[in-house]
């Protein structure tokens, strides 16, 4: 190899080692960024009220000073479209926000009411956000009211928010978790409407804003999941309560696991029946015309707190017991539809899809009426076939022997 | 060693990663915006009709006799005609697919992952890499084939296998709601691409030792990426539903973003689209090479290696202002299906036929 070819050889390996070297146009050094966990938006004076809550990094390593300052950082700016406000908080912080890490957005009742599907444009079209948070509406607060709040449990309040979220959503019926991607889906179809889960804050506001919020025991102020919001295209029109909420569950599968109480058949007092699965079929059909569905709810349960005074071990007592929790179970589901049909009018359980899927020629020319139709022509009809097993650690409640 | 021949196992992976290309980014949601939810019915049709298309090619193929396709060319239809033909078919169709390949590349990579790095930059690597491996001979590719063909299987499997507990295959039903007119509506476009384009492999048929097996080659890899397609398309549509794909630009990719196990098998998006790195440069080494070898032909150039820094230049050029904004793209795109026929069904049957012609006329 002569001299030239050498210098050559060792030219392109140092072009070669440069390229390596370069990071790409598009770094975002972790110093620069500030990690978005939740954000909220508003609908004030005409316009979108943007609350990014983000962590403060020196509150996140190891020898912190617990105390000194808070572990969250909340900033509100407020422009006439969305991106245009997370650009310009850049005018209060120090570091330009990152959105991939975002797991709760919270909206207020105005955005609600205006419409969902404009805000939802922003979080889909950026590149940086992941379609994988929830999405709740603050009810009667602004959501930059709940991501100011300190929470007790979690050193970031969008992370207590979150999880709390979705360990209800697995242990308690009446919460439903909405993800962004099953909101789109909903919204997008015609059979179906959008649900979205409602926060609310009681106590204090004021006081549950501060660090002291957090230094005693009772916290002066907390947040609750409460019930679901019914939307109708993508506007909301109104709420249901925890049992018409805990229908909506049922029928739509969400139940991994819930308790409900019962009235016992002998006496004014209750049992509880723990549900540790539950599915729930919709059959679509015809009659006279008219759409009718089915619903048939098949749960398993066990007792799980009981008060009544009849005999466990005694198997008619026991299929009374099951019959008891049928019913109530029947009644829940059954109330629910009717508060939502005839109330909201709105088919947030997705009957008209079902229709859909076994009618679609006849849906092509229900779909535009189909809010209509399912208000006033639809009928339901719940069948439930629910199953009581076990009674846990003890058989009948203690007490002294007859 | 002889650097440019192939093996058949080499040649069926370059083949299937060739066809994976950048379909598999837009195809669920160009399908699913004409075909709804039975665009997975509509590669059912695409394969039908590519199985068809390769009676064609293989009969192409039989005819070629040893000698390589532009030979074929200039011997069926005289050289001025033949040299006219293949510089026409050359510039019009591999080198323009060239073009658009890289720039689809480059848009995918500046909206999804990196908006603010300019794409002339991913142009120059991707470009510098097949120019490279092209230096180096098809084998190389091949071999490069052989190795990486493991890697996308294996990423596509840790991207899509995970999300066929949160499918709902409900959203695949009902089947055939507007009737068969949609699904055949949408099968042209993933007809034109990338499944036609197989008549560029013709190229190959003088690249093997052994040509008699280049139609089954053609056939496996067919049908191996068209499964792998509906695959793909029946998982996105049935975990996202046929609203939303629609709506989205890479459905694919998308879809990837979703996944989330007990907060940690999650956001390894970046991972799988890697795949699209791989495939892609694969599709853009045929091409290239496709067209140089076709321009080495008309000019009678003894290598076509003269060629690819010029080429990669002008690629690079073309890329940079092929359409100015994304709405030119989707019209555009409507046009290509038909554009692309006319090179990858009308134009094969033609010297087909002639083919056939001439072999009656010379052995009556």
């Amino acid at each position: 190899m002569n001299r030239g070819q050498r210098i050559i050889l060792a030219l392109t390996a140092c072009m070669m080692m440069l390229m390596c070297l370069t990071g790409c146009w598009n770094r975002r050094e972790l110093n620069a960024i500030s990690v978005v966990l939740a954000m909220g938006i508003d609908w004030v004076d005409d316009q979108y009220q943007l609350t990014v809550q983000v962590s403060d990094p020196s509150q996140m390593s190891m020898n912190r000073s617990v105390g000194q300052r808070s572990p969250s950082i909340v900033f509100t700016e407020k422009a006439p479209t969305i991106f245009e406000a997370l650009r310009k908080i850049t005018t209060k912080a120090s570091r330009r926000m990152y959105l991939s890490h975002m797991r709760i957005v919270i909206i207020n009742e105005e955005i609600a009411n205006r419409g969902i599907r404009m805000p939802l444009d922003f979080l889909f079209r950026d590149h940086e956000v992941r379609p994988d948070f929830y999405m709740a509406v603050a009810k009667g607060c602004d959501a930059k009211d709940v991501l100011a709040m300190v929470t007790p449990m979690e050193v970031l309040p969008a992370m207590d928010l979150y999880k709390s979220l979705s360990v209800s959503e697995h242990a308690w019926a009446p919460t439903s978790a909405v993800n962004v991607v099953d909101l789109m889906q909903m919204v997008t179809k015609d059979g179906v409407e959008p649900v979205l889960t409602g926060i609310t804050l009681i106590g204090n506001r004021e006081k549950g804003m501060k660090i002291d919020n957090v230094k005693q025991p009772r916290a002066y102020s907390e947040y609750k999941y409460t019930g679901i919001g019914v939307l109708l295209d993508d506007r909301i029109v109104g709420w249901l309560n925890e049992q018409d909420s805990k229908g909506y569950s049922y029928i739509t599968n969400n139940v991994d696991s819930t308790v409900g109480h019962v009235k016992c058949p002998d006496s004014k007092e209750n049992f509880v029946i723990e549900v540790y699965s539950s599915h729930a079929d919709i059959t679509p059909s015809i009659r006279n015309g008219k759409p009718k569905i089915t619903v048939v709810l098949r749960s398993e349960a066990n007792i799980g707190e009981y008060q009544c005074k009849a005999d466990l071990a005694d198997e008619k007592v026991f299929s009374q017991l099951q019959e008891q929790a049928r019913m109530e179970q029947k009644m829940t589901l059954e109330n629910g539809i009717k508060q939502v049909q005839h109330k909201y009018g709105s088919d947030i359980y997705g009957f008209g899809e079902a229709f859909h899927r076994k009618y679609p020629k006849l849906w092509q020319s229900w779909k535009k009426r189909w809010p209509e139709i399912f208000k006033n022509e639809l009928e339901v009809d719940v069948i439930v076939k629910s199953e009581l097993h076990k009674t846990g650690k003890i058989l009948n409640s203690i007490a002294k022997q007859p | 060693m002889d650097t440019s021949k192939l093996t058949i196992r080499q040649m069926t992976m370059w083949f299937i990663l060739y066809q994976l290309g950048s379909a598999f980014l837009v195809l669920p949601s160009n399908l699913a915006s004409i075909a709804k939810q039975d665009a997975w019915i509509s590669l059912c049709l695409v394969l039908a009709v590519q199985l068809l298309m390769i009676l064609v090619y293989g009969g192409i193929a039989k005819q070629l006799n040893g000698a390589s396709f532009d030979q074929h060319l200039q011997t069926l239809l005289g050289q001025w005609l033949g040299k006219l033909l293949l510089l026409l078919f050359t510039l019009m169709y591999p080198f323009l697919i060239l073009s658009l390949v890289l720039r689809d590349l480059g848009d995918y990579i500046t909206t999804v992952i990196l908006p603010e790095t300019p794409m002339e930059v991913i142009f120059v690597l991707m470009l510098g890499v097949v120019i490279y491996v092209l230096y180096c001979g098809v084998s190389t590719i091949g071999r490069a084939a052989e190795l990486l063909f493991f890697i996308v299987m294996g990423l596509l499997a840790l991207g899509y296998l995970p999300l066929i507990p949160s499918a709902n295959f409900t959203n695949l039903l009902p089947v055939f709601e507007f009737g068969w007119k949609p699904i055949v509506h949408a099968s042209f476009t993933n007809i034109a691409f990338p499944y036609i384009e197989s008549v560029l492999f013709l190229y190959f048929v003088s690249q093997t030792n052994r040509p008699e097996k280049w139609r089954a080659v053609v056939i496996k890899s067919s049908l191996i990426s068209g499964f792998l397609f509906m695959c793909v398309t029946l998982i996105v549509i049935a975990v996202l539903s046929q609203q939303v794909v629609t709506s989205l630009n890479f459905p694919s990719y998308f879809v990837v973003r979703t996944i989330s196990y007990s907060e940690f098998f999650e956001r390894f998006e970046i991972a799988v689209s890697v795949i699209w790195f791989i495939a892609i440069f694969f599709r853009m080494s045929l091409l290239m090479y496709v067209s140089a070898k076709g321009i080495a032909a008309v000019f009678q150039l003894k290598d076509y290696r003269s060629l690819l820094i010029p080429f990669g230049l002008i690629t690079f050029v073309i890329a940079g202002i092929l359409w100015p904004n994304t709405a030119i793209l989707i019209t555009t795109y409507r046009a290509w299906p038909f554009y692309s026929m006319f090179f990858g069904i009308i134009f094969p049957i033609l010297i087909w036929l002639t083919g056939l012609f001439k072999q009656r006329v010379s052995q009556p």
